[in-house]
């Protein structure tokens, strides 16, 4: 290694450093946090979750963040591009639209669970001998309720019901479980599912507000689609001019 | 603080870094892995059936292969940082090679809900529930749905019962659409409200098919993103490492700085198309 390089080369280096150390560093960071994340969701799911667990979450990641910043304005701060070397620490933007994204993906699974759910429900409102068939078929009633989202539902639905703290069928207890769970959808569907009507048809009314709950999942299915496709034609062409313009340094660059 | 003990302590950190993450995922990796299907897919790759397992034999275990290979040809050439940046790089596009080779799974059961619609349209109470199925499959005449049939049908000819049958067609598909179309027809064969139920299990599958015709053009945009953008990944670490180009990028701190921030776009832009995939594809399902 060179002893006494050029100062724009090593702010490179320093810049890249840093960049990968925050890249790695928030990475690992989110990694850790969803797998215990996903452990507690296991292991809470009867339990109701506190209520500043949210608020928690949002401390550390904010603490973390401002230690990072700290430790790299500390790396860096006797470089001559102390500006171009902080920049190095703004890697942290593209990781929150990486895990935006992610977060895209898990309400889009639950959207789809809560779809996937209520259709069910409609197809079996039709069964005359529904439950004969699933009964001699268990493996068929595996695979039509491996509804993991409505198994969350009903898991904490449960747990609060032994706890005392709601009752089956309650209206009020139910759209509670369902903001709990984030899923707008279902909350949704509650509140049409449960209008009272002139003629006192309570299972039209439910097939009803399940059919309008899940036309509105689809159709916001069908705009994030073209939403989507959008994104990804304007990251190829940002992809295109990175890679254009890194292959053309070694034209200008010095060694 | 110096010059060159800064140098050495970014360079150090950066390595370091780089390096615990490379050791962390290959660690995950290792704990994850099953060996006796690893033994088994190279012992099928090279022996029985060369052709059909030779994509995944060599994506799974030349990748890393290579890139370990250029890797060390990276070190040898004195580019440390560019190296456990390619390692590192290389090891976070793991999740990414296994969500596309999953999509192709999800692509084959896409036409189930067409398949579901032919099925409660034909007349056939006399008929079990795979020979419907098998009729409506070659009515469809969809690739994939008739090798699924075909399979199926095998198992019942070779002494499978047909519930035995239709459990193992349920148990190979996570799209939910298979369960209700089987719900559906030993229903139908149970004699129920015939009239009812089809109405509303055609009504979901032509909600269920529209959408999937909707936003299967994504799924597929973002599917070829994703495939094109790993062969691009390794082009692009071959120019980096073997090229003429080579000799500016490892040659000096700061082309092999240069050169991990590319690494690092183009990272970023894969893990964006893999999510978006991963939602397109819980979409299709």
């Amino acid at each position: 290694m060179n002893a006494s390089p050029d100062p724009t080369l090593w702010a490179g280096g320093v810049f890249a450093a840093t960049t990968m150390i925050a890249l790695i560093v928030l990475q690992a960071i989110g990694l850790w946090w969803h797998g215990r994340g996903a452990q507690k969701g296991v292991a809470m799911a009867c339990i109701p979750p506190r209520e500043n667990e949210n608020a928690n979450r949002w401390a550390t990641c904010a603490l973390v963040a401002f230690a990072g910043m700290v430790l790299g304005f500390l790396l860096v701060k006797d470089t001559t591009y102390l500006p171009l070397s902080v920049l190095g620490i703004l890697a942290v933007v593209p990781y929150a639209y990486v895990e935006k994204k992610h977060a895209e993906r898990k309400t889009w699974l639950t959207r789809t669970s809560v779809a996937r759910g209520l259709d069910e429900m409609q197809a079996l409102a039709a069964s005359g001998s529904a439950s004969e068939i699933l009964d001699a078929h268990p493996w068929l009633e595996r695979n039509l309720k491996r509804n993991t989202f409505f198994q969350q539902f009903d898991a904490r639905l449960a747990g609060w019901v032994g706890q005392g703290l709601a009752q089956r069928g309650s209206k009020t207890d139910l759209e509670h479980v369902a903001r709990q769970l984030q899923s707008e959808d279902l909350f949704q569907f509650l509140r049409r599912a449960y209008v009272k009507t002139q003629d006192g048809d309570a299972r039209r009314v439910f097939l009803d507000a399940a059919r309008a709950v899940v036309e509105r999942i689809h159709l916001d299915a069908e705009s994030f689609a073209l939403r989507a496709l959008a994104q990804t034609i304007w990251l190829w062409l940002g992809l295109i001019a990175v890679l254009l313009a890194a292959a053309l340094l070694p034209l200008g660059g010095s060694k | 603080m110096n010059t060159t003990t800064l140098l050495w302590l970014s360079t150090l950190s950066g390595g370091f870094a780089s390096g615990l993450a490379a050791y962390a995922t290959l660690i995950t990796m290792a704990e994850r892995m099953n060996w006796t299907h690893v033994r088994g897919a190279l012992w099928t790759a090279r022996i029985v059936k060369k052709v059909r397992s030779r994509s995944r034999a060599w994506l799974r275990y030349m990748a890393p292969i290579l890139g370990f290979g250029l890797a060390t040809k990276a070190i040898w050439d004195g580019g440390w940082i560019l190296a456990v940046g390619c390692i590192a790089v290389g090891m976070m596009c793991l999740e990414p090679l296994q969500v596309l080779l999953g999509a192709r799974k999800t692509m084959a059961d896409a036409e189930v809900a067409d398949l579901a619609l032919v099925c409660m349209a034909s007349e056939g109470r006399e008929n079990t529930i795979l020979q419907t199925l098998e009729e409506a499959s070659v009515t469809l005449n969809h690739s994939n749905i008739r090798k699924s049939m075909g399979d199926e049908l095998e198992r019942f000819y070779n002494g499978a019962t047909e519930s035995e049958t239709l459990e193992h067609l349920l148990a190979g598909h996570s799209n939910s659409d298979w369960a209700l179309l089987v719900w559906a027809l030993l229903e139908r064969k149970r004699g129920g409200s015939d009239v009812e139920l089809s109405t509303t299990l055609n009504g979901l599958m032509r909600r269920r098919l529209r959408l999937r015709k909707r936003v299967q053009p994504t799924f597929e945009v973002a599917r070829r993103s994703l495939a094109l953008a790993v062969i691009l990944g390794f082009a692009v670490a071959v120019f980096l490492i073997l090229t003429p180009a080579s000799e500016y990028y490892v040659g000096s701190m700061q082309g092999q700085a240069v050169g991990i921030l590319l690494l690092s776009a183009w990272l970023w832009t894969t893990q964006v198309w893999t999510a978006q995939l991963q939602t397109m594809g819980a979409v299709i399902e």
